[in-house]
């Protein structure tokens, strides 16, 4: 070996800085979001952000926060110097959003960095500069506030350069990034203009429903229930997604604890949860929650980049979200109707239920808060497109409960939907979806003294393959517990199916039978036993419901089904997130009917 | 075709094949009633390929002919006529059929009567008699229990046998099985066993006239005949294999009870009535002396009733779908049932304490 063991060196400030900074900086979008967050936390109320070539040719963060005077400012740019933290034990406290001291510092290191402050008590600004390790200083005119410039981030680390994505790739990383803190702060106004095209603004009202209007849509704010509730001392508050308005991602999922943005496993089990019986596996509801944990159940010193916080108690952290959007869902009612009615005569509002989780609001109360800015319960153009009507719904009128008992259905179209008049207008139901939600709950809800399971006449025997066989012998309890009874056959891999759940009711029949077995031991293995149920009772559930569809009902079997709906637990939302009801009120139809 | 019948004998034969237009079709002859005149009489049909209706009604025939006129504009309209003669003479070229009475007429536009579908006749030969009153008892006590599930087909008819000297109607829905039987005299087709449709069996039961003469009945490969002196029902059969009922028959019971068929229809009827909008559950506290029959409904209310009733064997507390059990004590015939049951696996059964041959087999529930 020519070379020999090269020797051991001490790393040189600037080397050491560009390693660090490979935690804390890693592409563009990094960038911004620490400056932002020293925006936030100079309490800034406005911040504006311009991006050039997808941040990596410059970056740029405005805001009119606190400001540093010439000492502070010069301090900054040194890797571990902060105003936010003083000893290792505020670690645990730390409520600002940035504490290490390595921001700026870091992004020093890798980019041309120039930073124009002043406080607003002081006459001048100060001008820092910052170019591969060296730190200029002067005295400058600025508005008061800071701003930040960065340029050629990158510039004299080629290698990690080279990694970087397309600049519209970046782009959209910082816009993703603009937007969760923008969500997690709506008493702040965000602009965002990339390559000189404004791609983001927030009114900074203090209202989540206006910051979701605008980062999103118009519309999204409408689609979107709010929650607050919680668990003990963790508050949760903000906003979910109508069911039937999930998405194929989570992209729309913004979660912050104590107006932290993070990404957190215990958050998204807990909306999870909320959501599973109404809607379909690889469905996610959009969301903006926030969390407020007592001070010292929360770690958040996990990574550099801050996003993952480790709760002391992940558990408490996902029942309390489950539990506050589970009310919020509830609460929100009547989901998607097909357009607005008129608001119930006084003496015809149901009267408030007393079972657990469902209530009946004051709509209008409830929601005037918020009440995102366009259309709203005066303007005609709510609810003119008919579909996708859930989209439309506006949230204060939309939201009235129906009143089941006093539909009466007047016929069937097209052997799938039933037609009823309410109080208020005009009601369709989906039979099919209507009865799957139905079974579901009877099959899960089950009474004191009520019927669990039907005997058979003549037993259904089933032969098992040998991995369905395995599955049962660890489920049978779960099964029989559903009602079914079964009785090993013979010496192989056969049952005697003796009884089956009475939700099957008067319709049992073998393929049933079968079928609902097969799907329940073909699916996957769930540990937990209660959600081991409910994935049975799903089962159950679409296989008996598939039999309403395209069926021909009586009118007393329609009926039955609209009275059994005004007692179910959510009767608004089949399993999959889909609407079973929706209603053409006096509003619409007179607008249809150029009344309007 | 010409032929003058009076307004009430053609009022009367409409109504009866009226029930068998098809109520939903994509073929629009099908909404139509086949009139044929020729020496026998006016006979009207009406068919859905499922079941055929026909009645013959008594007429003077002054031209033999046949015309398809549609049911409701037809029925509605002869059923308006004033009571007397009326005249029917339809135009062969035109299918128009002209309704004449008095100095009125109207016309109605009908259909070519050659697309209408043939129906088979009765053939002559394996025809048995059987008294038209017992065919309706057999009817009426099993019908309940066919199936509406159409997923499984055979359960939607009742297996008909005709057997030595025994006629058996079988229905069930896979819950509870009804069984009836009479006696057939004279020699019936050996070994004849179809199931027929749930809804031949209810128009069947409509049709049925104990006053009449007996019923000559005629089970084919595919199809069933019943002749009812004027009127005559045909239906197809269902295809397949019902369930072998004998098998899960027990013969033995832990528990056997005796009391009065109405006390315990009324009692079952009062509970299914507080469980409305529920499962309609009834309790059944069985122990030597004494029959307890509860139910509850938790919004509703709840009922508690003793009934008087011998009960021997085991005591045994089990739990029934209440409309299932009134329905099996409905078709009783007796004063004093037999009530029998074991557990909640294994079927119950109802018959008259004094065994008239009808049994009803019920399949209890298992509760919380």
């Amino acid at each position: 070996m020519a070379a020999g063991r090269p020797p051991v060196r001490r790393l040189d400030p600037d080397t050491i800085n560009q390693i660090a900074a490979g935690e804390v900086v890693e592409r563009p979008a990094s960038v911004v979001k620490e400056l932002v967050e020293n925006s936030l936390d100079a309490g800034a109320s406005r911040i504006h952000v311009e991006v050039r070539g997808g941040g990596i040719q410059s970056i740029r963060v405005v805001d009119d926060g606190w400001g540093m005077g010439p000492d502070d400012a010069g301090l900054a740019l040194e890797r571990h110097a902060t105003s936010k933290l003083r000893s290792a034990a505020d670690l645990a406290t730390v409520a600002t959003l940035g504490f290490r001291g390595e921001a700026l510092p870091s992004i020093a290191a890798v980019a041309r960095l120039t930073l124009v402050t002043r406080p607003p008590e002081a006459v001048e600004g100060t001008e820092i500069r910052a170019e591969g390790g060296r730190i200029t200083r002067r005295a400058a005119p600025s508005p008061p506030g800071t701003s930040v410039t960065v340029t050629d981030l990158f510039y004299n680390t080629p290698a990690r350069r080279k990694h970087l994505r397309p600049a519209a790739a970046e782009a959209a990383a910082i816009t993703h990034a603009v937007t969760a803190l923008a969500l997690a702060h709506p008493r702040v106004a965000f602009s965002l203009v990339h390559d000189g095209r404004e791609v983001l603004r927030t009114p900074g009202s203090g209202q989540l429903a206006a910051t979701v209007a605008a980062v999103w849509d118009p519309g999204a704010a409408r689609r979107m229930v709010p929650v607050d509730g919680g668990l003990g001392k963790i508050r949760v508050t903000g906003l979910v997604a109508r069911p039937e308005t999930a998405r194929a991602s989570r992209a729309r999922q913004h979660f912050t604890v104590n107006a932290r943005p993070v990404e957190s496993t215990a958050v998204a089990a807990g909306l999870e949860r909320a959501y599973r019986t109404l809607l379909p596996p690889g469905r996610f509801p959009a969301a903006v929650l926030h969390l407020m944990v007592p001070e010292g159940t929360v770690d958040v010193n996990v990574h550099p980049a801050k996003r993952e916080v480790r709760f002391v108690d992940p558990a408490a952290v996902s029942r309390a979200v489950e539990l506050a959007v589970t009310e919020g869902l509830s609460r929100a009612g009547a989901g998607p109707l097909l357009a607005p009615g008129a608001p119930p005569a006084a003496g015809s509002r149901p009267e408030p239920r007393t079972e657990p989780g469902v209530q009946v609001a004051d709509a209008g109360a409830l929601y005037a808060p918020w009440d995102a800015p366009g259309p709203g319960r005066d303007d005609p153009a709510a609810g003119a497109v008919m579909i996708p009507e859930a989209q439309r719904a506006p949230v204060t009128e939309g939201a009235a409960q129906v009143d089941f008992e006093r539909l009466e259905p007047l016929g069937q179209v097209l052997d799938s939907y039933i037609v009823a008049r309410g109080p208020d207008g005009l009601y369709l139901v989906d039979q099919h979806a209507a009865a799957e939600r139905l079974v579901y709950e009877a099959a899960l809800d089950l009474k004191p003294g009520g019927p669990v399971s039907q005997a058979l006449l003549v037993p259904v025997a089933l032969e098992l393959d040998p991995e369905a066989f395995a599955r049962w012998e660890s489920v049978r309890g779960d099964l029989e517990e559903l009602g079914f009874a079964f009785e090993p056959f013979g010496a192989g891999r056969e049952l005697l199916v003796r009884a089956v759940p009475y939700v099957l009711g008067e319709t049992a029949d073998t393929a049933l039978v079968s079928d609902v077995l097969d799907l329940a031991l073909r699916g996957p293995a769930e540990p937990d036993p209660l959600a081991r149920r409910e994935e049975f009772g799903r089962v159950l559930a679409s296989c008996k419901a598939a039999l309403k569809a395209n069926q021909a009902l009586s009118r007393e079997e329609m009926a039955d089904l609209l009275r059994a709906m005004g007692r179910a637990r959510q009767p608004y939302y089949c399993l999959h997130g889909r609407p079973t009801v929706l209603r053409l009120g006096r509003r619409e139809l007179e607008r249809r009917f150029g009344r309007g | 075709m010409r032929v003058t019948c009076t307004q009430e004998n053609l009022a009367a034969g409409i109504s009866v094949v009226q029930r068998g237009v098809s109520a939903r079709t994509t073929l629009p002859i099908l909404t139509g009633i086949l009139l044929e005149a020729s020496g026998a009489g006016l006979r009207l049909s009406a068919t859905d390929h499922e079941i055929g209706i026909q009645a013959t009604v008594p007429g003077d025939v002054a031209r033999p002919g046949a015309a398809v006129l549609p049911a409701r504009t037809f029925g509605d309209m002869v059923r308006k006529l004033p009571p007397g003669e009326v005249e029917l003479e339809v135009d062969t070229a035109s299918h128009a059929a002209q309704l004449a009475w008095g100095r009125s007429q109207f016309v109605i536009h009908g259909y070519p009567p050659d697309e209408y579908p043939l129906l088979p006749e009765t053939p002559r030969e394996g025809t048995l008699s059987l008294d038209q009153g017992l065919l309706r008892d057999l009817v009426r006590r099993t019908q309940f229990a066919v199936s509406h599930d159409e997923t499984r087909p055979v359960l939607t008819g009742a297996l008909l046998t005709l057997e030595g000297d025994e006629a058996r109607l079988v229905a069930t829905d896979g819950f509870r099985m009804a069984l009836a039987r009479t006696r057939l005299d004279g020699g019936a087709g050996a070994g004849v066993s179809a199931i027929i449709p749930g809804r031949a069996l209810s128009e069947l039961g409509r049709l049925l006239d104990p006053g009449a003469g007996p019923a000559r009945v005629h089970v084919g490969p595919n199809q069933a005949f019943f002749e009812l002196g004027a009127v005559r029902c045909l239906t197809r059969l269902i295809d397949g294999a019902f369930p072998n009922y004998r098998q899960v028959i027990p013969q033995e019971y832990r528990t056997q009870v005796r009391v009065s068929t109405g006390a315990f229809l009324d009692a079952c009827e009062r509970a299914a009535l507080i469980s409305r909008d529920g499962p309609p559950v009834v309790r059944l506290d069985l122990a030597p002396g004494r029959m307890v029959v509860t139910s509850a409904a938790p919004e509703v209310g709840k009922g508690y009733e003793e009934l008087p009733a011998e009960i021997a064997g085991e005591p045994l507390e089990i739990a029934f779908n209440a409309r299932f059990l009134s329905d099996g004590l409905r078709a009783l015939e007796a004063e004093t049932a037999e009530f029998a049951c074991t557990g909640p696996l294994t079927p119950a059964r109802i018959q008259a304490a004094e065994g008239d041959g009808y049994f009803y087999i019920v399949l209890p529930l298992r509760t919380l």
